[in-house]
């Protein structure tokens, strides 16, 4: 068994590994609680584009570094006297475009990959996996900095960089998912109408995985936001001035010493989401699949 | 359930299960259970899945798993072992008590050699050194027949095939000074041509040691040839018990009726039964049984009166019990007493 | 690695001369820096240099590299090993505990804590960190490094810090591994097995449980490391540590281009010596993998 091998065993304990049909199925708290987190969000980045209590571009130094609540400045002012409330709200817009991105693009490419690799097996599928096995042991970071300096730094490197990290994750566990729906009956009776394996993967396999599907992008969409703050902290993600809770919580480092909340607010923005996505994920695969959620 | 051996065995029974029921969430799985085991006893098990056995035999190890527990008494030694708490309860289990499990495959723990599994029995219950721990236990091993037991102790589990697995967990379950030993299914997940040798031996085993053996299967023929006596669950209980030889020429209750006629042939030179007999319908699930006679959906003799619980009924010399409205061969036996539902 | 940097599009020699490039300029610097020869020579001539330790020279520092990175691996090392003893440390004793406790408040609050470690940024608890611990209360050193040949016991004092930010996090998401591997194995057959012999549940998880719970949670440990090495890049430049990761930061904004590419070699190099280590644990801990 190789390293990784055994690293997604572990995880799939965590996912449902067959579609739950005809479960009782309960809506807990994870799933309300991570739902509201991430409704909110979403709609605070949809607001920021009618309404924020103030341009969050906008310099006024006679305003740096105001308090909380201070003149209507309701989370205060940063060095350059914007104001942080507005500058998170379209962060959000940020955090959320990255995201989407990103997922986007280790869904794109991984889920074909690996559907290819169940649906082939033999070479391909040991190809597709050791390959993966590589990237996987790579972490995102890393590849977004080496895409960065070849790149030059930027939303886009780190989008790229982020969805290219997860792609062998997404591949392994549309694999994993898929290779216990390509043992099914109701595949073999496929095959025998003489179906291609690609309409199969379409038409069968894929509509049967997506609960899996919908979960890991959950999750992976709360690690990308980690990634992109971190990559905006070290000046390789959102360049200035777009406002990106990363890149400010990367020009409060300065200022921390006069004032903590200027570090305080786009950290928690930060970590209340990852909270929000991380529980939405564990909502939806308890809600998918009861049986599991009650094992674990 | 008394055995025709009580005369010449005076000591009382090793085990007295009394109103045992475990239940599954709010849905009783085991419906209040009343048994013997006479120390020394061979004692079959005999149930359909579903039927609640493994659930009997977990919930006397006090091993039910998490969520369900056991009400009702089993008495051992004088203690109630239902409500012995897990430090008492471990003084037990594995010295008086034990217990062979149905799959050899998984019962052995992957990463530990197999010397120091059998071994760790007898340095849990005995006051042993290492090394004789160790000794002890290549004379367990060798009391199992396990090929090689001086090289084996060193192996791990996945290095044995599984009949030698199985000889392991006999040996784990013959290492401390067992007066129980409870075997649940010990032959299912094993060839046909290993199950005979490992019935043979644990019947052999418990014979020399005077223990007593619960075994629990849903194969006729396991305890027509292993077990002086049977009980017969279904439906989370028991409704028939007596003398294996007894019970299997007699059956008095029409489900015991239907497991024997649905055997081919339980013994050579018996053409009793031209035709191979099926029971109707199959096994509810959990919750699913009828209220009253919980065979009653099956049955061919059922009347409205099995709606309500029938009354277990012994014979004279209360060697057989049986929970029956309509009880077969009732003509052949003697006055019937009332032992309570 | 190299492939990456070398396919992909952007000429490090218009790069380093920015907005002085002029095609004349380019040209000499693409022949200075031996970037104008074709991909494949200069990849086995890097190949060749990195096997007999030479890493060559910065493009703009004009220093050797391979010293460079030696010395900053005297950061970086002990560094990424104090975040990985202090998440373990707590861990695995706290990931056991909750798996103990199944469902009980000590496993409600263990996951609770993990959650919010796992959400919470590194570099951002590094930030609260040195605020808090170092500036407002001045118990530990802010940031900075005096190295080790000053004085051992101040340059320890400087890693404390940045090593608890970095085992925040990876402990948060180590607890989760230990607690439902430990789960998982409680289930199994030979945990019954253990009981029936006359073990106690604790006995039987400490006896029986933890070393086949191990096994997933090395593999854990071993991808941790990994992503802990990615993680001091960050947490090097939120305290300002002189480590490979602060390094491999300036380089790209200096556009050194060979300087990355080496010390993403170091760091590809010592994930992938982490994964070989800890397929050999795993032969020494899973017998069922040596006879295989």
């Amino acid at each position: 068994m190789s390293v990784t091998e055994a690293v997604i065993q572990l995880d799939d304990e965590d996912q449902p590994a067959a579609p739950a049909g005809g479960e009782r199925r309960k809506v807990g708290a994870n799933l309300i609680i991570g739902g509201a987190i991430v409704s909110g969000i979403v709609f605070t980045a949809l607001l920021s584009f009618f309404w924020t209590p103030f341009d969050p571009t906008e310099v006024a130094i006679s305003d740096r570094l105001m308090g909380v609540g201070w003149e209507g400045h309701v989370l205060g002012t940063d060095h350059f006297g914007r104001d942080i409330l507005s500058q998170i709200m379209v962060g959000a817009r940020n955090t959320l475009f990255i995201g989407i991105l990103a997922v986007g693009i280790a869904l794109v490419i991984g889920v074909p990959l690996g559907g290819l690799a169940a649906a082939r097996r033999g070479w391909i599928e040991e190809s597709v996996m050791r390959l993966s096995d590589v990237m996987y042991a790579f972490p995102a970071i890393l590849l977004a900095i080496l895409l960065s300096a070849a790149r030059g730094p930027g939303t886009t490197s780190a989008m790229i960089a982020i969805g290219v990290a997860y792609v062998p994750i997404v591949a392994r566990v549309t694999r994993g998912a898929a290779l216990s729906v390509f043992q099914t009956d109701y595949i073999a009776a496929a095959q025998s109408y003489g179906r291609g394996r690609t309409y199969i993967f379409l038409r069968h396999v894929l509509p049967n995985i997506s609960s899996v599907l919908i979960v890991q992008a959950t999750v992976l969409f709360a690690l990308a936001i980690l990634a992109e703050a971190a990559l905006s902290y070290l000046g390789l993600g959102a360049q200035p001035p777009a406002p990106s809770w990363g890149r400010s919580l990367f020009e409060a480092q300065t200022f921390i010493r006069l004032k903590a909340s200027l570090a305080i607010f786009p950290g928690l923005a930060i970590a209340i989401s990852v909270v929000g996505f991380n529980l939405l994920g564990d909502g939806i695969r308890d809600y998918l699949d009861p049986k599991l959620a009650e094992k674990e | 359930m008394t055995g025709d051996q009580e005369v010449e065995n005076n000591s009382g029974p090793v085990l007295r299960v009394q109103d045992l029921v475990v239940a599954v969430g709010s849905t009783p799985a085991v419906k209040g259970i009343s048994f013997d085991i006479p120390s020394g006893r061979r004692v079959g098990l005999i149930g359909e899945s579903g039927s609640g056995k493994t659930l009997t035999a977990l919930s006397i190890m006090g091993l039910l798993p998490d969520g369900l527990s056991a009400t009702g008494s089993a008495i051992h030694a004088g203690k109630n072992l239902l409500t012995l708490n897990e430090n008492e309860l471990c003084e037990i289990r594995g010295d008086y008590l034990t217990m062979v499990f149905q799959e050899p495959m998984t019962a052995l723990n992957p990463v530990m050699r197999i010397g120091d599994q059998v071994a760790e029995v007898i340095r849990i219950h005995r006051d042993a050194s290492r090394a004789e721990a160790k000794d002890r236990a290549l004379a367990l091993l060798k009391q199992v027949h396990l090929p090689n037991a001086a090289s084996r102790m060193r192996a791990y589990p996945h290095q044995l095939s599984g009949g030698q697995r199985q000889r392991v967990v006999i040996a784990l379950a013959l290492a401390g000074d067992p007066a129980l030993i409870i075997a649940d299914e010990p032959t299912t997940a094993l060839d046909v041509t290993v199950q005979a040798q490992i019935l043979v031996l644990l019947r052999d085993l418990a014979r020399q040691r005077n223990s007593s053996l619960l075994l629990i299967t849903h194969d006729l023929a396991v305890v027509a040839s292993i077990c002086q006596d049977v009980l017969v669950m279904y439906g989370g209980r028991i409704i028939e018990s007596g003398p294996t030889r007894d019970v299997f020429d007699h059956p008095r209750h029409p489900y015991t009726a239907g497991l024997i006629a649905a055997v081919p042939e339980i013994e050579a030179g018996q053409e009793r039964r031209p035709r191979l007999a099926t029971i109707p319908g199959s096994v509810p699930g959990l919750g699913q049984f009828p209220s009253g006679c919980v065979f009653r959906n099956r049955c061919q003799y059922a009347t409205e009166i099995c709606g309500e619980e029938p009354q277990t009924v012994a014979n004279q010399d209360r060697t057989r019990t049986v929970s029956c409205f309509h009880p077969l061969h009732d003509s052949a036996e003697g006055t019937i007493i009332e032992v309570g539902s | 690695m190299f492939w990456v940097l070398a396919v992909l599009p952007g000429d490090p020699a218009s790069r380093i001369l920015g907005t002085q490039a002029t095609p004349e300029n380019v040209a000499r610097l693409r022949q200075d820096l031996g970037i104008d020869r074709s991909i494949p020579v200069q990849y086995l001539d890097w190949v060749g240099g990195t096997l007999t330790g030479d890493l060559g020279t910065s493009y703009v520092t004009q220093e050797e590299i391979a010293p460079l990175i030696t010395d900053r691996l005297k950061v970086t090392v002990p560094l990424a090993f104090f975040g990985m003893f202090l998440a373990t440390a707590v861990a695995i004793p706290a990931g056991v505990f909750a798996a103990s406790r199944h469902r009980e408040a000590g496993d409600t609050a263990v996951s609770v804590l993990s959650q919010v470690g796992i959400s919470i940024p590194a570099f951002w608890a590094g930030l609260l960190l040195t605020t808090y611990v170092a500036v407002k209360w001045g118990i530990l050193p802010a940031n900075g490094f005096p190295g080790w040949g000053e004085s051992i016991p101040n340059s320890i004092k400087h890693l404390i810090l940045p090593s608890v930010s970095l085992a925040l996090v990876q402990g948060a998401i180590l607890t989760r591994y230990v607690r439902s591997a430990v789960l998982q194995v409680m289930r199994e057959d030979y945990i019954r097995t253990a009981r029936a012999k006359g073990l106690t549940r604790q006995r039987a998880l400490w006896r029986h449980g933890l070393r086949n719970a191990a096994i997933p949670v090395i593999t854990i440990l071993g991808l941790q490391l990994a992503a802990l090495l990615a993680g001091t890049v960050v947490i090097e430049n939120v305290f300002v540590l002189p480590g490979l990761g602060r390094m491999l930061v300036q380089a790209i904004e200096r556009r050194d281009l060979l300087l990355v590419q080496s010390t993403t070699l170091i760091i590809t190099t010592a994930i992938l010596g982490v994964n070989l280590l800890v397929d050999l644990i795993y032969n020494l801990v899973d017998p069922r993998l040596r006879t295989r």
